[in-house]
């Protein structure tokens, strides 16, 4: 930490209502898990509140939710067949669990309704890991074993930043699922959402002295 | 076209007008309180709503953003209340194209903006009254800490305020529900920078109770205050004052009652009641009364007034609109880590405090330091949290291992004085009308010099109080170029002042030029401050309610 800090130079928050970039999309998933804490008007900022894990399901949600998660056979708004199936072997390869927690359909859903330039940069992102496997292995992604798969997107997830469109897709994919998985009931329990919204009590610090020292 | 007599019109029923009508009726006056929105039952109430239960889970802003795209801007405007929020199209303003500005908040259900506020609720102090007799910009209030001490007192006492006294002249202490218990990460920046620099870093003073008072009960720390409260936990005028109002038998509430203008009487120079337009039916109704309150908000106060006469009614001083303030918000700040302070793991099951740290003025104080480069100052708000690691690397199983890696961190984001500038201002647009017909707002406002000096400062200050309280990986940031409105602090539009030819309003917010008429929001601001305006806001309503009833029992109202 410098001294004398340079704010020209330091991060820049973004409103987590604008997701035309990938990166205040990060930003907002971020601020979608954050915890206890800012609670006041800080979107954007690490710590942000999102109500995603402010809440909790009564006996009649879960039941609803677990109905909505038996339907099958969703027919896509925005993908088709074959994207949807490739978004759906993509997502559990990133966040596995996502097959069940239907994050495939939840995208679809949600990316339909986004923006003509988000919209692309998904669409590119699945085009991008199809053609990755057709160029090593001459097969579509979903045709390719776990393995090959599970190589590429390691070269994928390490390629450099700024010279790697493979990283960019991979980093911008992830952060679609991840929203996505962790804002499912399965992900939201996952990390220890119960269901309870009644608290009693608030914990602090009760440490004498207060870490002065 | 059907017409009703009462004492008094009260045109909105937020913060500001909830206060009116409450003071009022309760004397026994006869109220007629106009909303522009819809009634606000709590069925609509979702705080516990989880959000896979809706269909984008909040994260589809373009399409929210295809009705609300201003409204949008607010943290607080989500998919579980967005219908609370204008319809942006239907209900424009306009900006010129160079200087744009963010209207947001902008909310048509009964309680207004305390539907959906930050909560956080902080008393100015004589330093903030008497910036011109310090610094010598602009003009003083018209009144002293001392003459709103006793109103603050009894707001505060109603509403119910959690927080801590601390002694501090810059931020005069109030009457506090028990405070809200701080983490360890934020003890240790408390302490140290208290020990190292001096300054006051304390827990925001939130309208959010901690004990049961009026049949409301304490806080159960679900998170989501935005969107309702089971509990009325929080201060929301709809379940308060207005409540009380109606209780009193003396309050006529007339929802989906979008006020057009002011009606006079050019030969007694008073008003005599408002017309407005029924926003379902399109009626046109009149109310008539002895006295009219505008309690609309800073900028739609404004607009009536500006609708209500050619140049704007009580305008004969010329600085109607003008003065327009917010503060800069989020403006500049820094994050640190604490790694080392004793943190539970971070958990969705576990409680949300609906509120976070505050750090008293520092700059530019009576006693203090003075800044050579603006003048002024700021607090910071932000605060404490053991979070998720989401931005962990790599994927598959050991991405969501990783995920579960506690940080704890602490933010700091300033809240800065804009100052009062004559070319802030607000003025009706000639070309463009609502859905109403009714001519909408043109708002013209930049940030200055002293804005611009003040924010780069805010983000050293704050990597300086996290470099004493001994943070890691330290991240000071600044926005110099985020747009004015996002403070959703609008005051100023009608200042008060003693002389007519330079404010709008007297020292009780009645306006110089027409006896009956006051303007109780925002609106009288002379400065604003760095604090967050509710509270005086709604301190001066109730002195302005009780100077109003004195001049009625005198007769000359």
């Amino acid at each position: 930490m410098a001294s004398n800090p340079e704010p020209s130079k330091s991060m820049k928050l973004h409103p987590v209502g604008d997701a035309s970039t990938s990166l205040s999309r990060r930003v907002a998933l971020q601020a979608l898990l954050g915890s206890v804490g800012a609670g006041l008007a800080l979107p954007g900022t690490a710590s942000g509140q999102h109500p995603i894990h402010q809440h909790f399901s009564s006996a009649t949600t879960l039941e609803q939710a677990q109905q909505k998660a038996a339907v099958a056979g969703y027919t896509p708004e925005l993908l088709d067949a074959h994207q949807l199936r490739t978004l759906e072997a993509l997502a559990e390869s990133l966040v596995p669990g996502s097959t069940a927690a239907r994050v495939a359909a939840y995208l679809d859903q949600l990316i339909a309704v986004d923006s003509p330039t988000n919209q692309r940069d998904f669409v590119s992102a699945l085009g991008a890991f199809d053609m990755a496997a057709m160029k090593k292995h001459s097969k579509a992604w979903i045709a390719i074993s776990s393995a090959e798969q599970d190589a590429l997107l390691r070269e994928a997830s390490t390629a450099d930043s700024k010279s790697s469109p493979m990283r960019a897709h991979f980093e911008n994919l992830k952060t679609w699922v991840a929203g996505a998985y962790y804002s499912s009931e399965a992900g939201m329990r996952e990390l220890g959402w119960d269901g309870n919204t009644f608290h009693q009590e608030l914990p602090g610090c009760t440490h004498p002295g207060g870490h002065l020292a | 076209m059907q017409t009703n007599s009462f004492d008094v019109i009260v045109v909105g029923s937020g913060a500001s007008g909830g206060w009116a009508a409450k003071r009022l009726s309760e004397a026994g006056i006869k109220v007629a309180l106009l909303e522009a929105g819809r009634p606000q039952t709590g069925a609509e109430f979702s705080e516990h709503v989880p959000p896979y239960d809706l269909k984008y889970r909040d994260q589809a802003s373009e399409w929210m953003r295809r009705t609300r795209p201003r409204q949008r801007d607010c943290y607080a405007c989500r998919e579980w209340n967005y219908k609370w929020f204008v319809n942006d199209h239907e209900e424009p303003y306009t900006t010129p194209d160079n200087k744009p500005f963010s209207w947001q908040g902008r909310t048509r259900m009964v309680g207004g903006r305390t539907n959906i506020w930050g909560r956080q609720s902080y008393r100015f102090s004589d330093q903030d009254l008497h910036g011109k007799s310090f610094d010598g910009f602009g003009e003083d209030w018209p009144i002293s800490y001392k003459d709103i001490e006793p109103y603050y007192d009894l707001v505060e006492e109603y509403v119910g305020i959690s927080g801590q006294a601390e002694g501090v002249p810059e931020l005069p202490d109030g009457r506090f529900h028990p405070a809200m218990a701080m983490s360890c990460a934020e003890m240790q920046l408390r302490t140290r920078v208290k020990s190292k620099l001096g300054w006051t870093v304390t827990i925001g003073r939130a309208a959010n109770i901690t004990k049961a008072i009026n049949g409301r009960a304490p806080c159960h720390y679900c998170g989501p205050c935005e969107q309702g409260c089971a509990t009325r936990s929080y201060f929301n005028a709809a379940f308060t004052t207005v409540a009380d109002a109606l209780q009193s038998g003396n309050t006529t509430l007339i929802t989906d009652a979008m006020v057009y203008r002011i009606l006079t009487d050019p030969s007694t120079r008073r008003a005599t009641g408002v017309i407005y337009i029924d926003r379902n039916t399109r009626d046109v109704r009149e109310v008539r009364a002895r006295a009219v309150l505008l309690c609309a908000q800073a900028l739609e106060s404004a607009r009536i007034l500006f609708n209500s006469a050619e140049g704007g009614l009580a305008n004969s001083s010329g600085v109607l609109g003008h003065y327009l303030m917010d503060h800069t918000w989020v403006a500049g700040g820094a994050s640190g880590e604490f790694p080392d302070a004793p943190a539970a793991k971070p958990s969705l099951g576990a409680p949300r405090r609906p509120n976070g740290l505050y750090t008293i003025r520092m700059k530019n104080t009576i006693n203090g330091p003075r800044e050579k480069k603006y003048l002024r100052g700021f607090g910071f708000q932000g605060g404490g949290s053991t979070n998720f690691r989401m931005n962990a690397p790599g994927y598959g199983a050991a991405f969501k291992k990783s995920v579960l890696d506690p940080l704890t961190s602490v933010n700091l984001v300033g809240f800065g004085e804009v100052l009062p500038r004559f070319d802030n201002f607000v003025a009706l647009d000639p070309k463009v009308v609502d859905k109403f017909g009714i001519p909408v707002l043109r708002i013209t406002m930049s940030w200055g010099e002293n804005e611009k000096a003040m924010i780069p400062d805010m983000a050293v200050t704050a990597a300086q109080m996290m470099e004493a309280a001994g943070a890691k990986n330290i991240q000071p940031f600044s926005v110099l170029d985020r747009i004015p409105g996002y403070g959703i602090h609008e005051m100023g539009t009608a200042r008060m002042g003693r002389d007519p030819k330079s404010s709008v309003l007297n020292e009780f917010l009645q306006t110089h030029d027409i006896a009956n008429l006051y303007v109780m929001d925002a609106s009288s601001f002379v400065s604003g401050g760095c604090q967050n305006p509710t509270l005086t806001l709604m301190a001066l309503a109730v002195r302005g309610c009780d100077h109003l009833m004195q001049e009625m029992k005198r007769g000359s109202i």
